[in-house]
């Protein structure tokens, strides 16, 4: 009994292994400011892509011939045009439609390109053409995020992202 | 007290707990520097974007014209950077609650660009004249900090971006003609119709254009042919700068222009690339000469009474075609055989280089189509004519004798006289080459893109004021008495073969990011 006593005593009285002990307390909290930083900032990363994705799509859209996608207020762009602006915006490339993404698991149903006939202005440089300018937009809409540590249950691994750019279409 | 001091730096007790609440702070804060810098980065994007959009739609309306910058303005604003428009660029990061769209912008005009920086500002909207390069600044727009705050760090302050765009302005597949007009808004939609003489040599009705109202571009990269008025339009592209005004006349050009009106010469004929071919349409002074009997029993003949007993042959002689100027024709009725002809004011002399539209259709119908009205066509234009006459060119374009040279001497024969003349036929249509029909790479041969230019000014080797690209008809081959002179008619703003319209085509006004 005095020995029982004793031990509980000296336990207490143990100083050593403090630091052990109050590390595994504090840890979670670590971990979830650690992962935390992670996450927001690839989500931040994650957003600033698809921004600069949809404003290179809308640019490129921006520098197609007006006669290509417009023929006056109606709008005649091919289809295989809409395709490239769509891979351009997803992989900021052309040459191959196999490139991953940039933002992983974006695919053309969440890239969304409208070129509008007769939706800008008809004076500038638009004086020569029959109709006003047209106006091109490109849109990321319902992009999964591809969350690091969704696993973790710190992030709603469901969030869906968009973006939208729009730029005036002036020909090369 | 030094012991006392070292004792509590050598105590390791309860050391983490105390440790790691003063450290939390730190540590959060230098998470939410992470995170929060990232917004402000993204933010920073997504503002760039919007001044890039909205000044690229600015310099588009940077054209030169006097209400320029308030075109610029509210193009860019209406458009892109109003919230009530489905284009509206937006910050989806800020979250200082003004909204997403990126709405407030500044604008700022200056008159050039070099070396790196902006020219002279241009600040009155009376100026628009003189603005050649936009700035805009997407104004202010704050994030209000997520995790900072633990710092005291609230918000980001105002970010903001600009973007500075101008047009760069090139020409692309244009032939090396230019013709200068007094007017800087040439050419309108109201000067379709309007005859055009254009002079090479200096001549004093057309004073203050001197030395004469067309001249030739020097296109680099591009070997002068020496031909060129009977070319195509040369493919490529380039900058407005690099387009100088080529001085001198040559007398192969003349030559090269009659080339499409079905006149080849042995080393100017019809090329694969559409080179020196000639219209489907070439109606014009120039007759070939055949031989004929006429048995009359008049001792001077009419022309009635030689189309009644000749006609023109189908086949012509090959080789190099000797055409006749219908001046060169002893006994020809000009007004009821020539070809399209000036504005009348040319022949009265109140017209110095563009005509006013009103020419004599009715005596052309009457000469070459009995029983057509003027009132049968739109706009009653020389251009709508010669494509009526195509429309049908069977009927519309035949051969037909215009006049001969009469016999000195005719032979008394009984009642009669006998004529031995020569008489001459004009051919409407092709005889030489093959005609070349307009196509989707291929203009009608007689329509030819010409620049309209500034020339005011103008001597030797310049760079030239191009202020746009028109198409005109080209009414008659050149004479040889007159080889610099042009006569056309003025179709409109220049399209692409194809009828497509010519935006972006000619003069490629490409607006940049400068910066």
């Amino acid at each position: 009994m005095r020995t029982l006593r004793a031990l509980i005593r000296r336990q207490l009285a143990n100083r050593s292994g403090a630091a052990a002990a109050e590390l595994a307390m504090l840890l979670p909290l670590m971990i979830l400011l650690l992962f935390g930083g992670f996450e927001g900032g690839h989500f931040i990363w994650t957003q600033h892509k698809l921004v600069e994705a949809v404003r290179n799509g809308a640019r490129y859209a921006g520098r197609l011939e007006v006669t290509e996608v417009c023929d006056g207020a109606t709008s005649i762009i091919p289809p295989a045009r809409i395709a490239e602006i769509k891979l351009l915006t997803r992989t900021g490339q052309l040459d191959d439609s196999a490139m991953h993404p940039l933002v992983p698991g974006w695919g053309d149903d969440a890239v969304f390109v409208s070129v509008d006939c007769d939706a800008f202005v008809d004076t500038g440089i638009y004086r020569e053409l029959d109709a006003a300018g047209p106006v091109a937009t490109v849109a990321a809409r319902g992009v999964p995020y591809p969350s690091l540590f969704g696993g973790l249950g710190i992030f709603d691994p469901g969030i869906r992202m968009n973006a939208r750019a729009s730029a005036p279409v002036i020909g090369l | 007290m030094t012991q006392g001091t070292h004792l509590f730096a050598r105590d390791e007790r309860g050391n983490i707990s105390p440790l790691y609440a003063l450290v939390l702070m730190v540590l959060i804060a230098l998470a939410g520097v992470g995170f929060d810098y990232g917004r402000l980065v993204a933010m920073q994007s997504e503002l760039q974007n919007a001044a890039d959009q909205a000044a690229l739609a600015a310099a588009s309306q940077l054209d030169g014209q006097d209400d320029a910058m308030v075109r610029a303005r509210n193009a860019a604003t209406t458009t892109f950077a109003q919230a009530s428009s489905e284009y509206a660029n937006v910050t989806r990061v800020a979250n200082d609650g003004e909204g997403a769209t990126v709405s407030g912008l500044t604008f700022t005009f200056f008159e050039s660009y070099e070396n790196d920086a902006p020219g002279p500002q241009v600040t009155s909207d009376a100026d628009g004249a003189r603005a050649h390069v936009v700035r805009v600044t997407a104004n202010g727009r704050k994030v209000f900090y997520a995790l900072t705050p633990v710092v005291g760090a609230f918000t980001s302050g105002a970010i903001s971006a600009n973007a500075m765009a101008m047009l760069k302005k090139a020409a692309c597949n244009v032939p090396s003609i230019m013709v200068c007009v007094d007017r800087n808004d040439f050419p309108l939609p109201a000067d379709a119709g309007k005859a055009l003489r254009m002079r090479w040599k200096s001549s004093k009705d057309i004073s203050p254009l001197a030395p004469g109202n067309w001249g030739f571009l020097d296109i680099e990269g591009v070997p002068d042919s020496q031909y060129e008025l009977g070319e195509n339009n040369n493919p490529g592209c380039i900058n407005l700068e690099n387009l100088i005004t080529e001085p001198g006349f040559r007398n192969t050009e003349p030559e090269a222009l009659n080339t499409r009106f079905d006149m080849p010469t042995n080393k100017l004929q019809c090329k694969e690339n559409g080179d020196f071919c000639p219209s489907e349409n070439t109606r014009k002074n120039y007759a070939l000469a055949f031989t004929g009997t006429v048995t009359s029993p008049n001792a001077t003949l009419t022309i009635a009474d030689v189309r009644g007993a000749l006609s023109c042959p189908a086949t012509v002689p090959t080789g190099k075609p000797s055409w006749v100027p219908f001046g060169d024709i002893a006994v020809i009725d000009r007004p009821s055989v020539d070809a399209f002809t000036l504005d009348s004011c040319f022949y009265s002399g109140t017209c110095t280089y563009l005509g006013d539209g009103n020419w004599n259709i009715e005596r052309y119908l009457a000469a070459h189509h009995p029983g057509v009205l003027a009132s049968a066509f739109d706009t009653g234009s020389r251009y709508e004519v010669y494509q009526w006459e195509i429309a049908n060119k069977a009927t519309r374009l035949a051969p037909r004798i215009v006049g001969f040279n009469p016999d000195a001497k005719p032979q008394k024969t009984g009642a009669n006289y006998r004529h031995s003349i020569t008489y001459h036929c004009s051919y409407p249509q092709p005889k030489f080459s093959t005609p070349l029909a307009p196509s989707a790479t291929q203009k009608d041969r007689r329509v030819v893109t010409v620049a309209a230019a500034l020339c005011e000014g103008i001597t030797g080797r310049k760079p030239v004021d191009i202020l746009g690209w028109m198409d005109v008809l080209i009414l008659d081959p050149s004479e040889p008495a007159e080889p610099g002179t042009i006569h056309a008619e003025v179709i409109g703003p220049a399209l692409r073969p194809g009828n497509l319209s010519g935006f972006q085509y000619y003069g490629k006004d490409r607006a940049v990011l400068i910066r």
